[in-house]
């Protein structure tokens, strides 16, 4: 059904190496990360935690090529992004990163279905009728399509985010506290909607996260703690996320 | 692309509106002034070429019917007449008297208000005579006299009354015996004529053996230029000899050219201080809303959007509301020719109404090309600034675009503006623009008008770009009782739950921003008026032009207003912590609620704009 169902689970979507950032300088400087190599398999729904401060948020955006580390390197689909510029960075996004946020973003203006296509539109490239149709399905959203994000609850919003995020078949597709701003019930109708995306159509998946709800819905998680993997542990339940959590925060 | 910036200029209607309005009036401004001197032009050009129609050749000293009311043209001696009726080819030549003068009505002299001439001229015979006779006859017989039908219809003339004529002898009793139209133009762009016999026009106005023109007509079969240069051989090259229609076309070009003068240079005044503002208003709006929509570029940009995509996007926004702003000013100024005519009507400075007509390349695409110019050239800088939003402002909280140079040393560019404003206003009003005429090399007047209109925009930058540091402490000495009686309304307002949203915390961060630019509005158009009232008082041009500029200013602080009230509530984030926060304070402290609300509200919104909001709340 879907082509990267079929790519072997083995090969590498998103890797990083010694990756390390510092804010500041002289005294001031603050690491946020420390060396932190990764590797996160194709089709693998992974998700990072850790306390504030810990580095997670840093990781993703590290990974997402939205932040340059200060030292080590990042690759995506097998090509270093650390060195990319500005033009280089906008194709990669278009062809390899989608992205879920806390707030949504969705332009207020377009209808549902106009912000799922935006990202093809941008790219220039020509929409695929039957797969919008099939990810609007799939996100519930078939009967929604004309509203604009102001007519749709949050939940609705999300999974018109999570449908844009979807619509360029990317190689990794990051999301920012896709939960921290639901309602606990519709965070979890999100988080399966993450996960039978992830079943569905192979999509690797990276989410940062402090809800240890969201985390136990993952194939691993990967605990950070001033700037370090502290921890990288397969699913698990909830209650351990929670006992995992305690146990990093109090080292 | 385009449909979404359309659709994004129509989610913010108000503002788009706002940021077009003065756009709209300097395009429309620019195409009227064009129509109006199309149309005056016009008008004069059909009423020479009517009123020299039966003339082939015609003989002046000088300038014969100039809009000066200086002294007529000098006289030629009579005795040109007999030389030219000796010319082969001429069949008719008869000397004309014109001067100045007009109709006295118990003692009260009865001439056109708004500086056009108030002409006698004495009546040619009929084989010259184009008028057309609305009542009664030429003036055959001394102490006869007509009049032009709109200065009859004006004072209520009917033919056989007993008139009074100012001549350079004194007042002198004369008979009307007629009115005349010429042509189709029912003004005579406000003059006044009347006409006499050849034989009084000589005794009354000191030139008796001496005739203003020579009006000659060719025999059949020769041509008004072969006559011309026959009898500028004869007479010398003391006497100007034209044909008829050299003649009409050069007394147009003469009066069009002296009134268009005036009012092109003032109505185009206008539009460029219009334009400005406009330009000024389009770079603030956009800044504003680049600024707002940080989260938005950046979300665009992780999404995939390319620097050339962003700024390709607020570029098409301004380009949109230029075209659109132009549009309907050139629209509004076809509009607004017609309103000038009704103006100067009224202002007794009828216009010979020729129909209007819009000369394509000044009427239509100057404006286009203005309007539509302007707004993409203030909109440059903020697009770039759009550009360099990093994509990781999408993720977080509260990013903001770094600050720009011209931000980071605004104050002290300010003040300097403002000194250079000022000093070209000094320079204008008190010293005559001399410092201009030193620099530049322009005439007196023009110097302190430029000088004036420099200094008035450089202090409208300044007023613009110190209106952020201007209106927190104003607002701290006169918010007070403004703010007590808000919080009182609040009070009132939350026993009120019928009142939709009065008793959200949302509404009352509204009242505290509502408050501070509504007052900074007020006394800037004070301020502004005080200016105003300055330059009116140095002259109408630069006074209209701060007029317009002080207006502006008021505009653009409201719309500022505007903006700042609408980013309290963004539809698509909800600040959750905030009212959480004022909720918990409500059932603590009623009078600090809405404070507290509006800086937890503008502190994460607009970062640095409010710093310390709370220190005078």
């Amino acid at each position: 059904m879907n082509a990267q169902a079929d790519t072997p689970l083995n090969s590498t979507a998103v890797a990083s190496t010694d990756v390390s950032r510092r804010y500041g300088e002289g005294d001031a400087a603050v690491d946020a990360l420390r060396g932190v190599t990764v590797d996160i398999p194709e089709g693998q729904f992974t998700a990072v935690m850790g306390p504030s401060g810990s580095g997670k948020s840093t990781l993703m955006h590290i990974l997402a090529g939205l932040d340059r580390p200060t030292d080590g390197s990042v690759t995506i689909a097998g090509r270093e992004i650390t060195t990319m510029g500005d033009q280089e960075l906008t194709l990669l996004r278009r062809e390899h990163i989608g992205f879920i946020f806390q707030f949504f973003n969705l332009l207020p203006m377009l209808t549902a279905e106009e912000n799922i296509v935006l990202p093809l539109r941008l790219a220039g490239q020509k929409v695929d009728r039957a797969w919008v149709d099939e990810i609007l399905g799939k996100v519930g959203l078939d009967d929604r399509r004309e509203h604009r994000p102001a007519q749709l609850s949050g939940g609705q919003q999300q999974r018109v985010a999570i449908a844009r995020a979807l619509v360029s078949k990317p190689t990794v597709m990051f999301a920012d506290e896709p939960t921290g701003n639901l309602d606990s019930h519709t965070g979890e109708e999100i988080l399966g909607l993450m996960r039978e995306s992830v079943e569905t159509y192979g999509q690797t998946t990276v989410m940062v996260t402090h809800d240890s709800r969201a985390a136990a819905m993952a194939d691993r998680i990967l605990f950070l703690a001033d700037g370090r993997i502290v921890r990288d542990q397969a699913q698990t339940s909830a209650a351990d996320v929670l006992q995992a959590m305690n146990e990093v925060s109090g080292q | 692309m385009t449909g979404v910036i359309l659709r994004g200029l129509m989610g913010r209607k108000l503002r788009s509106v706002l940021t077009m309005l003065s756009i709209v009036l300097g395009t429309a401004m620019i195409s009227g002034t064009f129509v109006v001197r199309d149309q005056i032009t016009h008008a004069f050009d059909s009423i020479f070429t009517e009123s020299n129609q039966k003339i082939d050749v015609i003989l002046t000293k000088q300038t014969a019917f100039t809009s000066d009311n200086g002294d007529q043209a000098g006289p030629l001696p009579e005795s040109v007449v007999d030389q030219v009726k000796g010319v082969p080819g001429v069949k008719v030549a008869e000397g004309q008297i014109q001067a100045l003068g007009g109709i006295v009505i118990d003692g009260e002299f009865k001439g056109s208000t708004g500086g056009a001439p108030n002409l006698v001229l004495s009546w040619p015979s009929e084989q010259f005579d184009s008028t057309t006779f609305v009542s009664g006859h030429p003036p055959s017989q001394d102490g006869e006299v007509v009049v032009n039908k709109q200065l009859a219809d004006d004072n209520h003339l009917k033919v056989g009354q007993r008139v009074g004529l100012a001549t350079s002898v004194g007042v002198k009793q004369v008979t009307l015996v007629g009115v005349y139209t010429l042509g189709g133009a029912t003004s005579l762009g406000g003059a006044t004529i009347v006409g006499t016999t050849f034989h009084d026009a000589q005794q009354w106005y000191d030139r008796v053996g001496k005739a203003s023109t020579v009006n000659v007509l060719a025999e059949p079969g020769v041509s008004p230029v072969a006559l011309r240069d026959r009898i500028q051989k004869v007479v010398g090259s003391g006497v100007r000899v034209e044909t008829g229609q050299q003649s009409a076309d050069r007394q147009t070009s003469e009066v069009a050219g002296s009134i268009n003068g005036f009012l092109t240079t003032l109505l185009l005044a206008f539009a460029g201080a219009s334009v400005f503002v406009g330009a000024f208003i389009i770079f603030n709006t956009f800044s504003i809303t680049v600024g707002q929509r940080t989260r938005e570029f950046a979300m665009l940009r992780t999404i995939g959007a390319s620097r050339r995509q962003v700024l390709r996007a607020v570029l098409s926004e301004a380009l949109i509301v230029g075209l659109i702003a132009s549009a309907i000013g050139i629209l509004a100024g076809i509009g607004f020719a017609k309103l000038l005519n009704i103006l100067f009507d009224s202002a007794g400075f009828g216009l010979p109404t020729a129909s209007i007509t819009v000369p394509i390349l000044w009427s239509v695409l100057l404006p286009l090309a203005v309007g539509t110019g302007i707004a993409l050239l203030a909109a440059t800088g903020p697009a770039f600034r759009a550009t360099r939003v990093p994509p990781i402002a999408a993720l977080r909280e509260g990013a903001e675009l770094p600050q720009s140079w011209m931000g980071r040393h605004a104050l002290p560019i300010a003040v300097g503006v403002t000194v250079v404003g000022v000093g070209f206003i000094v320079d204008g009003i008190f010293n005559k623009g001399s410092v201009m005429h030193a620099a530049t090399g322009f005439g007196d007047t023009a110097s302190t008008l430029v000088s004036l209109a420099v200094g008035a925009v450089l202090c409208f930058m300044a007023v613009a770009m110190l209106s952020r540091y201007v209106v927190r402490p104003l607002s701290a000495v006169i918010g007070r009782p403004v703010e007590i009686v808000g919080l009182g309304l609040q009070w009132v307002g939350r026993g009120v739950s019928a009142i939709p949203l009065v008793g959200r915390p949302v509404r009352r961060a509204w009242y505290a921003v509502t408050r501070d630019y509504v007052l900074a509005s007020v006394l800037f158009l004070v301020a502004g008026g005080g200016i105003t009232f300055l330059l009116f008082k140095a002259g109408v041009v630069p006074g209209a032009i701060a007029l317009v500029i002080a207006v502006a200013g008021g505009v653009l602080l409201v719309s500022r207003w505007w903006k700042a009230r609408e980013s309290e509530w963004p539809p698509e984030k909800p600040s959750r912590q905030a009212g959480r926060l004022a909720r918990e304070n409500t059932a603590r402290n009623t009078s600090r609620t809405a404070v507290t609300a509006a800086a937890m509200m503008i502190g994460g919104r607009c970062g640095r704009s409010f710093p310390r909001f709370t220190r005078w709340a």
